[in-house]
């Protein structure tokens, strides 16, 4: 038996029927007998009662509004630090960066793309032969000529840029070569259909416009040439000069005029319309089925090169010759179609010659011509 | 005491998650839910109203920098009841070493807890004498209340005034059930003996 100080320890629990069997078995007995503990008891159950049916205290009506006040001042602070801290990185610094490498990227390219033209124009001969020496036996002399075509295509590094960007530029890379070559043959296939239809003297179609890759090439490169002057009207004066001084060597120049002193409003369409000139020029190209190559493989070739010279001296033209590398030369001339096939007829005496592009018909209009004397054969 | 529906438990989990997301619209909607049965908390901790509201501002002002780390494990009323507790157990700290100097006593406490029924708390139909009587017997009842020791305050205050689960409350003072039973069960009979001059007149 316990006494009531116990068992009044033990009251809360009993009321809330949280004591084991025993202790429950062993306050029952002592509740039975204890008058005090029965009143501790009631006691107890009072207060709980009391405390359970508390008045419960409203919350004043401002309650709500003023703690919102505070948590929206304190979202707002902490907005504030987020934004402080934060746009920066996610927004401002990214732009900058970004800016900062856009400009890093220009710049370099920038670099990248003017510095090497003026090695090559220091060193204009020795890449010739270098690309000579690329080319292998098996490499047709064609792809030489094209090089060489587009060497001479001097344009300025504004315009060279614009057609870097192309992506046919003078890129020493074979491959490259040969697929822009053939993308070429390819435009100017279907122009020297409509070359036909409007041609005055088609005398051999032009099927072998294939074989003729130089002659496109040219054109092409004249076309471009012409492009990225119009793109760049600022270095237009500059680059007519320096055509000038290219005038002789320069087989799509040649063209050019040739085409204009034929069409002059093709040419009233360049000097009164710029944005004409790319038509007027897309009709000039037309003119690169007029344009004969001529590939002379020679043992010695200055020998070779004079005697052509006077070959053509008869026909009352005179060539311009050009050194390309220790064993090429280029001549550049204008004779007329009608004495073109016995020119060249006298030039095979000079040594194995080929000819590339259609034969024009005989006439009055004056042909372009380029001999290309080729040493070690 | 308002029973808690489950319904809205779990509806506080949706405002919560628009708290997170920054709708600091959705917070006040858990504010205008849970406030009055937080201020009583706080009241019936700290014994005066005004403290009450005081705690209870700061309390919701911390649950709403912390709603980030609300997990959501626990319900969002035992969560915030955590806060508000620890809250009023700083406050009371305080007001301890305030009273040190002016010496509360604890009829203060029973002055205090009888002031803040004059908010219009009480029942309506009451007659002017009953319920003076009536918050008589309260202030009493507040003021042992305050006289228990800090501990058995809280589990008492939860429990036999507010009604939360021995769950609920072993997540808010993050005691075991077994110290929260024998608390309790001390703190009664402590409000028991406080009380004893005034149950026995009692029915």
């Amino acid at each position: 038996m316990k006494d009531c100080r116990d068992i009044d320890h033990l009251l809360p629990a009993y009321l809330d029927n949280e004591l084991s069997a025993e202790e429950k078995k062993l306050v029952d007995g002592h509740l039975s007998a204890c008058h005090r503990c029965r009143a501790a008891l009631a006691d107890l159950k009072k207060t709980m009662g009391l405390l359970q049916g508390m008045q419960e205290v409203e919350p004043p009506p401002w309650f709500a509004r003023k703690v919102m006040s505070q948590v929206r001042e304190e979202a707002e602070k902490k907005k504030g630090i987020i934004a402080r801290l934060f746009y920066p990185l996610h927004i401002k610094v990214p732009v900058q960066a970004l800016a900062t490498v856009l400009i890093a990227v220009l710049a370099f390219h920038v670099y990248k793309t003017s510095e090497p033209d003026v090695r090559r124009m220091d060193q204009l001969p020795a890449p010739a032969v270098e690309l000579k020496k690329e080319q292998a036996p098996a490499a047709s002399p064609q792809k030489m000529e094209a090089r060489e075509e587009r060497r001479e295509a001097k344009t300025p590094p504004v315009a060279r840029l614009e057609e870097k960007k192309r992506g046919s530029l003078f890129a020493p890379v074979p491959r490259e070569e040969r697929k822009g070559a053939k993308a070429l043959d390819e435009a100017v296939g279907d122009l020297s259909a409509a070359a036909r239809q409007r041609a005055p003297e088609p005398t051999r179609p032009p099927e072998g416009i294939g074989n003729a890759a130089p002659a496109p090439e040219a054109v092409g490169s004249a076309a471009r040439a012409s492009k990225a002057e119009e793109q760049a009207p600022g270095s237009r004066m500059y680059k007519r000069s320096e055509e000038r001084e290219a005038l002789t060597a320069e087989a799509g120049r040649r063209q050019k005029t040739t085409f204009e002193d034929r069409e002059p409003s093709a040419k009233k369409d360049m000097s009164y319309a710029p944005s004409a000139a790319p038509q007027a020029m897309a009709k000039s190209k037309t003119a690169a089925g007029y344009q004969l190559y001529l590939v002379i493989r020679v043992s010695d070739v200055s020998s070779a090169a004079d005697e052509a010279e006077g070959i053509l001296r008869r026909y009352g033209v005179s060539a311009t010759a050009r050194q390309l590398g220790e064993r090429r030369r280029l001549l550049t001339a204008e004779i007329k179609g009608q004495h073109l096939k016995d020119a060249v007829d006298r030039l095979k005496a000079v040594g194995r010659l080929r000819i590339i592009g259609a034969m024009p018909g005989a006439s009055e209009t004056p042909v372009p011509l380029r001999i290309e004397i080729v040493g070690g054969s | 005491m308002v029973p808690r529906i489950r319904d809205i438990e779990e509806d506080d989990a949706m405002y919560v998650e628009l708290c997170r997301k920054g709708d600091t619209g959705a917070f006040e909607v858990l504010v205008e839910r849970h406030q009055k049965r937080m201020l009583n908390v706080a009241f019936r901790m700290t014994g005066d109203y005004d403290e009450a509201c005081d705690v209870l501002q700061e309390s919701f002002l911390s649950a709403f920098k912390a709603l980030k780390g609300f997990r959501g494990d626990a319900r969002f009323s035992t969560w915030l009841c955590g806060i508000v507790m620890n809250h009023a157990r700083n406050r009371l700290k305080q007001m301890k070493s305030r009273s040190r100097y002016e010496s509360a006593s604890v009829e203060d406490m029973e002055q205090a807890g009888g002031g803040c029924h004059a908010e219009g708390s009480c029942a309506a139909g009451e007659s002017a004498v009953d319920k003076l009587e009536r918050e008589e017997l309260e202030a009493r009842v507040q003021g042992c209340i305050g006289a228990l020791d800090g501990e058995q305050r809280e589990v008492l205050v939860l429990r036999d005034i507010q009604g939360f689960s021995y769950e609920e409350i072993c997540r808010m003072l993050k005691i075991p059930d077994g110290t929260i039973k024998s608390r309790l069960f001390r703190a009664r009979n402590a409000v028991k003996e406080c009380l004893k001059d005034l149950l026995g007149e009692l029915k």
